[in-house]
């Protein structure tokens, strides 16, 4: 250590003061000019799926002027398009039976609980941009495990389970994982078309 | 709150908006070039290197899970990167990186005599910094001069947090011996 230092350290009292102090204060290079315009360059827009687009249009804010006259043709737009849509309808769901919706697939995810040990359980997942808002899984006692129903689009998605609200797992059912990049695992659903899915 | 701001740039960049990534490249481009500067000890190779980072990180943002720190993931990718090209490179640098020439140094006020004494101890210190082996030497500038956590300092190395300690603790050992032979001479 250079005496400098070492004079440093004996008046803190901290034995790696100084040397942590010259840590931080280690020089950096300057990143080359352009090198922002550089990156960018070589990107291209992400495109995401309709329904994504759409999710992501309906939320956005935006302002409305209103007037007589576009509130008299809007008024008459959305009656046509009920009208067109009406044979497009959702047919109610009985029990035990799915209608996912057209595009989707009924997905079932299941999370074994045998000891009831978790207060709750979620799915998180490319699909739902890894927010557990509405993929909540509710507990079965009769299967003693945590279950999810829920509509995907066709495709590879990955997704963990997050429970009690802070705890990561892979689907301990997942055929399939894929590492996240640093050392954790996703597990992957490959969703094609046809038949439901349990999990 | 910086990752708070990430996490809404990404959103952005997810909706469509590739230029809102250019947020993020102008915060974190400092770092991931010095990292692969540290690495490599070319520019050009580390220029080529730090934009290959931001790209797969572009690439991949889809897999990144909001509410995480952005910085860490990017790092870790960075790091996946500079592993790669030493591996290819034979864990060779290119250049040695003993020249503080041209390099940054922060200037403190003070007299020319103390201006002096404090380039010498950084220089010293640089020196025995450059010299670790990589994971060490980024367990070290992470914990200490990026103020990341143990835990943030595994997540970005892909190590466990009792393996993130050793590091560390390796790192300060490392670089205190070096000093100490340093200031002999």
């Amino acid at each position: 250590m250079t005496e400098r230092m070492h004079d440093e350290n004996l008046r803190s009292g901290e034995p790696d003061a100084a040397l942590l102090q010259a840590v931080r204060k280690l020089p950096e290079a300057e990143p080359p000019a352009g090198f922002r315009a550089a990156v960018l360059r070589r990107l291209q827009p992400k495109r995401l799926p309709w329904w994504r687009r759409a999710w992501l249009w309906a939320r956005t804010p935006r302002p409305l002027a209103v007037t007589p006259l576009r509130l008299a043709g809007a008024a008459l737009a959305a009656g046509l398009l009920i009208l067109a849509a009406l044979p497009l309808l959702p047919r109610p769901q009985v029990p035990g039976g799915e209608t996912p919706a057209h595009g989707l697939q009924s997905v079932t995810f299941v999370l074994p609980d045998p000891d009831g040990r978790m207060r709750s359980a979620a799915v998180i997942g490319t699909f739902n941009r890894w927010n557990p808002k509405g993929f909540e899984m509710h507990f079965s006692p009769e299967q003693r495990a945590w279950l999810l129903q829920t509509s995907l689009a066709a495709g590879s998605h990955e997704y963990v389970f997050l429970l009690d609200g802070k705890q990561l797992q892979p689907d301990p059912g997942a055929a399939l994982t894929k590492d996240d990049g640093f050392g954790n695992s996703n597990s992957v659903l490959l969703l094609g078309n046809g038949h439901e899915q349990k999990l | 709150m910086r990752s708070a701001d990430d996490n809404a740039v990404i959103r952005d960049v997810l909706a469509g908006d590739p230029e809102a990534f250019g947020l993020l490249v102008e915060r974190y481009q400092r770092p991931i070039y010095n990292l692969m500067l540290r690495a490599t000890g070319a520019a050009h190779t580390a220029a080529d290197l730090a934009q290959d980072t931001f790209l797969r990180a572009y690439e991949n943002l889809e897999r990144f899970r909001p509410g995480a720190r952005f910085f860490s993931w990017l790092y870790a990718i960075g790091m996946n990167r500079a592993r790669d090209w030493l591996r290819a490179a034979g864990l060779r640098r290119e250049t040695g990186l003993e020249s503080l020439d041209g390099a940054d140094f922060p200037s403190n006020p003070g007299d020319q005599q103390e201006r002096l004494a404090e380039r010498l101890d950084l220089e010293r210190v640089h020196r025995a910094v450059t010299r670790l082996p990589l994971e060490q030497r980024e367990a070290l500038l992470l914990r200490y001069r990026e103020d990341f956590s143990l835990p943030e300092v595994a997540e970005a190395l892909g190590i466990s947090l009792s393996a993130a300690k050793m590091r560390v603790h390796r790192a300060l050992e490392t670089v205190r011996r070096a000093l100490e032979v340093d200031g002999d001479d």
